[in-house]
């Protein structure tokens, strides 16, 4: 694409500020558009002067104030109409310092279809109302893009592709006034302009005429934020495909149908944890209503905890149910918080750590088993902060790598790995045997069952009936002849998490005379565990499936 | 009958605490798995385990071939011989 940037200067009564902006201005050597707002009569002389002055200023005169949506776009339609294939907007009255043109400049030539704009780093002169009112316009924003890819939408400091802009400006409209700069970006946005930002200093100087008319112009910018966020569900779909340059973990194959998800997680991220909660009713509500597989397997579960004595307020009936299905939810919000890093120490008690951090200084790791009771997910980022213990996750997934991708992405620290199983073999037995030897931990949940039919299955007893547990985690903690140890993590009433870990076994060996015995015997050890925890904690049991039906399911939905 | 031979029933009995046996009661070309010695699938995998560390060869677990690399002490023999070799 050519590069041939010129200055466009809208001016509502500012000529005594843009004397001085135009010295500046001189020093870039480019030619300068400059469009009277229909600035009163003495104004409007007083800029015929300077054009007159300055051969490389060109003055266009709107005859009435239009507001300085209209003056722009007039300003970058006679720009186009000159041939110039860029246009950088800079406000009259001083706000931005011509000094950040160059590097502007630089970020267009750089990018010649994308919008470059300043984002303000602002001085100690803001007034704090106009601060508090730009965040949340920030937080509209995001909302509307579902992206933070938007740092900054208020500045009107930028560097504007004319093409994609001008032909955006042949179909929709934007707002005129004050709610300009915001919506023309979002547009942009929307329509694949990539938007880049260049850090730029804003001054309000003393004594400045600014034209931002409270009540009219908040209800402008209120009016456009409307539109925007009806634009943006009506986008949704093509929002959420990633056709832009997102950078976010949702933007993955897998991500697939639990957008909505998603969507609560921004709102979670924009909000907090308090409001995201509230939302969560409605939605698992919805997902009580039209789930009828989940609502069954809840209650057949419920009954069997309630029938031994577990920890249930009463007998299981709808409200139990529905509450069961909201801890999956909130598990779900967690785990995604985790994933960001925003969960931490003080989310979590970590009880008898001392255990790992012995088994660690032996200098031989562990095989830990776990499962889907409890939210074990939320150790991954406990693990990195306690000194460095190193937990890899076995898992059968062939998304493995996606997932560490996204961890890491939100998580630079993430100090686990995920390590996909579902072809076992010789070769990933060794890379275990290498991460025991170094002292690492290797996570395994042995209460689903693989998809597959050449899995090897057992029976043990589990709340009352025989349930089948898959073979393969004892079968590897014995190849990998090291200790073993049980972990969960659940939920406590007060909101954190606790973290509790136990030996499971010194070894786990499979003797070749005995060998479905001793398999049979360290599979019903670890059903009675996993027991007490059902027991325990019910409402955070996440197999959403028959569990007693012996098929395999370790693709269930978790959270 | 050749060293690498010798090395493997060895390694074999050694990595598998097959008790009672001694190399000279593994024929060459005896089956290992299922009849002849009888072993079974998590043999293959510890015995895959330490043929790897010990020879420095990756298996991969889809290949097919693995179960004729394994059938027996002579099958393995040519399989180790033939990476030592490259």
């Amino acid at each position: 694409m050519a590069f041939r940037p010129c200055l466009v200067v809208p001016c509502y009564n500012h000529s005594r500020q843009l004397r001085d902006t135009l010295a500046a201005l001189a020093a870039t050597g480019l030619p300068c558009l400059l469009v009277d707002d229909g600035s009163d009569s003495d104004n409007a002389r007083a800029l015929e002067a300077l054009a007159d002055e300055h051969d490389w200023l060109e003055l266009a005169r709107l005859q009435r104030n239009r507001g300085k949506g209209v003056a722009v776009i007039h300003g970058m339609r006679l720009a186009a109409s000159r041939g110039y294939t860029h246009a950088l907007q800079i406000d009259a009255d001083g706000q931005h310092d011509p000094a950040d043109i160059p590097a502007l400049l630089e970020a267009a030539r750089a990018e010649p279809e994308a919008l470059i704009s300043g984002r303000p780093r602002y001085g100690d002169d803001i007034p704090r109302a106009r601060l508090y009112g730009r965040y949340l316009t920030h937080a509209m924003v995001w909302l509307q893009t579902l992206s933070f890819s938007i740092k900054d939408s208020m500045c009107g400091f930028r560097v504007y592709p004319l093409a994609p802009t001008l032909a955006l400006l042949e179909r929709s409209r934007v707002g005129r006034r004050m709610d300009f700069d915001t919506e023309i970006m979002v547009r942009l946005y929307w329509q694949g302009t990539p938007v880049r930002f260049v850090d730029t200093r804003v001054v309000y100087p003393p004594g400045g005429v600014s034209h931002f008319a409270v009540l009219a112009d908040n209800l402008r910018i209120t009016a456009m934020h409307t539109r925007l966020v009806l634009g943006m569900l009506w986008r949704l779909p093509r929002l959420l495909r990633g056709r832009h340059d997102v950078q976010h973990w949702s933007h993955q194959p897998e991500r697939g149908s639990w957008w909505a998800l998603w969507l609560v997680f921004q709102i979670y991220r924009l909000l907090g944890s308090r409001v995201i909660k509230l939302l969560l009713y409605p939605m698992i509500g919805y997902f009580f209503l039209t789930n009828r597989e989940a609502r069954q397997t809840s209650r057949d579960f419920l009954q069997r905890v309630h029938e031994q004595g577990g920890a249930l307020p009463r007998a299981p009936d709808n409200r139990l149910v529905y509450r069961h299905l909201y801890s999956f939810g909130d598990a779900i919000v967690d785990r995604l918080a985790c994933w960001q890093g925003r969960l931490r120490h003080e989310h979590m008690r970590f009880h008898n750590q001392r255990l790992l951090l012995d088994q660690r200084d032996s200098g031989q790791g562990a095989v830990i088993l776990t499962s889907h009771l409890g939210n074990m997910e939320m150790t991954r980022g406990l693990m990195t902060d306690i000194e460095f213990i190193k937990l890899n996750a076995l898992v059968y997934t062939r998304n493995a790598a996606h997932i560490n991708d996204i961890i890491r992405r939100n998580n630079p620290r993430a100090g686990s790995d995920i390590i996909d199983i579902a072809h076992f073999g010789p070769q990933t037995a060794l890379v275990l045997d290498e991460k025991i030897r170094r002292a690492e931990f290797i996570a395994i949940a042995a209460d689903r069952t693989p998809p597959g039919q050449q899995s090897r299955l057992m029976p043990a007893r589990f709340l009352g009936e025989e349930a089948l547990f898959p073979a393969g985690p004892f079968i590897v903690a014995s190849l990998l002849h090291c200790p073993v140890y049980f972990m969960s993590c659940i939920k406590h009433d007060d909101g954190i998490y606790d973290i509790e870990v136990k030996p499971f076994a010194e070894r786990i060996n499979l003797s070749r005379a005995r060998r479905e015995a001793d398999l049979a015997g360290w599979i019903q050890q670890y059903a009675d565990e996993l027991q007490q925890l059902a027991l325990r904690a019910p409402l955070q049991w996440f197999n959403f499936y028959d569990f007693w039906a012996g098929t395999g399911h370790e693709e269930a939905p978790e959270p | 009958m050749s060293d690498l031979a010798q090395e493997i029933k060895e390694l074999i009995i050694d990595c598998l605490d097959l008790e009672d046996i001694t190399p000279d009661d593994i024929g060459d070309d005896d089956p290992l798995f299922v009849d002849g010695l009888g072993l079974d699938s998590i043999d293959a995998l510890e015995l895959g385990m330490n043929i790897q560390k010990k020879y420095n060869i990756k298996l991969d677990a889809n290949d097919e071939a693995n179960k004729e690399h394994f059938a027996s002490v002579s099958a393995l023999r040519r399989f180790i011989e033939s990476h030592q070799a490259g």
